[in-house]
């Protein structure tokens, strides 16, 4: 018996398919290359990290940068000791420079193996604390940010390290902080300190916010002592309405939708803060930080891929 | 064979500019990487800022794609734009020498201008542009 086999190709359903996909494939780049742009952007220094480079068993307290090695490197390790990574929750981005560390490794009894060298950027900012065992040790870091209300640090009420719900350590953001950190810190706190409290959040959200003219204008309308008058530039309010303390630049970046002109679809990673392009590009004073070109470098090899798994997908 | 990484065209860039005797003899403040001009008291001077350094990898070979930032730093404008214009001769279309790679491209892709004002009150002028680098390497 023959049988006849026919098949009709609906144009119009593979075309508007391929719109579907293409847009999301877009849309999927977008993103990745919104996180590389943050990951790159740099963020001002304001913490202590004295102890990043040297065997961190010498630090009593300080800051450790975190390096995506160590980040591996500890998966490894608790994945042999079958514990929990818990510093794999809520990792945030920070933009460094590839950097090379001795991450000292333990075996499942806490005795100290021996040291391994890793490279990699560092991912996140981690306070590292001495047990008391003697053992180091990294815990969360919650957001530095200032209660507008009193004008101190939230953080320093609240940061207490545990592990397994024993209390490691304590301190507050200002204890991790480099000079730096801790004079911008004081300005502003100085500054607010000569307001009413009912001014105290409508001028650090203009502060934060503000152009440098803008600001001056400010400081004359509230009669701000010409001493503290320097703007606090470290301080920035993110969009959800949080005062913090550096991570401006980074926290601005956003991505748009995808568009279409015709076959042509669009998209676009936009970092609108004032001085985004004397980072990208450098000043006579300072050197560049480049942070969106690399991110749209790397995509160029990815994006294919992204468009190829894609529209490998079966259509919704 | 193992891999190179990107330190061989950075080499052959930096070579590259100075082969060219007049260039690099009126940069007198020297060919600087990823530098703050201001603490540079001589000026013309070049900085290099390697911006991407993308691999693509294939079974059996890799190929970077780099992408360095040329700037000329200068007090005066005209300088800086006329070794602005050597530096793209020397450049554009160049065929560098980086070890164990093959130069593929080295093409000019977007210039760059900048005014400053130091702390002197004095302009500096930054006349430059993107150098978009393909190397080849095969393992």
């Amino acid at each position: 018996m023959a049988t006849n086999a026919e098949m009709t190709i609906n144009w119009d359903v593979v075309e508007s398919n391929i719109r579907y996909w293409s847009t999301m494939a877009l849309e999927e780049a977008l993103v990745i290359m919104e996180a590389k742009a943050k990951d790159r952007a740099p963020v001002r220094d304001v913490f202590r990290h004295d102890g990043w480079r040297k065997s961190p068993e010498r630090v009593p307290r300080g800051i450790m940068r975190t390096r995506s090695g160590e980040i591996v490197g500890r998966r490894i390790r608790h994945h042999r000791d079958s514990t929990r990574d818990r510093f794999m929750r809520s990792v945030k981005t920070q933009s460094m420079n590839n950097r090379e560390a001795r991450i000292p490794m333990f075996d499942s009894k806490g005795k100290k193996t021996g040291t391994r060298r890793m490279r990699g950027n560092p991912t996140t900012w981690e306070p590292l604390l001495r047990r008391a065992d003697g053992r180091l040790t990294t815990g969360r870091f919650r957001d530095i940010d200032i209660n507008p209300v009193t004008g101190k640090l939230r953080s320093s009420e609240v940061n207490t390290f545990t592990e397994g719900g024993k209390r490691i350590g304590a301190g507050s953001g200002a204890d991790y902080m480099n000079a730096r950190g801790r004079g911008e810190l004081k300005r502003t706190q100085d500054m607010l300190d000569q307001l009413p409290p009912s001014k105290r959040e409508d001028a650090l959200r203009r502060v934060s916010a503000m152009t440098v003219e803008d600001r001056q204008a400010r400081y004359e309308r509230l009669n701000v002592p010409a001493k503290l008058r320097k703007p606090a530039t470290a301080l920035y309010m993110n969009p959800g309405g949080r005062i913090t303390l550096g991570g401006r630049l980074r926290g601005e970046i956003y991505r748009t939708g995808v568009t279409n002109e015709g076959d042509a679809y669009s998209g676009e990673v936009v970092s609108p803060t004032e001085y985004a392009k004397y980072q990208e590009y450098g000043t006579s004073h300072n050197r560049a930080h480049p942070y969106m070109r690399p991110a749209l470098y790397d995509m160029r090899t990815r994006l294919p891929q992204i468009v190829k798994k894609t529209m490998r997908r079966r259509p919704a | 064979m193992a891999y190179s990484s990107s330190s061989p065209i950075v080499r052959a860039l930096v070579q590259r500019i100075r082969a060219n005797a007049a260039l690099r003899a009126s940069l007198v403040g020297g060919i600087h990487e990823g530098f703050s001009p201001e603490s540079i008291v001589n000026y013309p001077m070049a900085i290099y800022v390697p911006v991407a350094l993308s691999y693509e990898s294939t079974w059996t070979s890799r190929a970077i794609v780099a992408l360095f930032d040329v700037t000329i730093y200068s007090r005066d404008q005209v300088q800086a734009s006329n070794l602005d214009q050597s530096m793209l001769e020397q450049l554009d279309d160049a065929a560098l020498t980086p070890d164990g790679q093959t130069s593929l491209i080295c093409r000019r892709v977007n210039d760059l201008r900048m005014t400053d004002i130091d702390e002197e009150g004095q302009k500096i002028y930054g006349v430059g542009g993107s150098y978009e680098i393909w190397t080849s390497q095969n393992s």
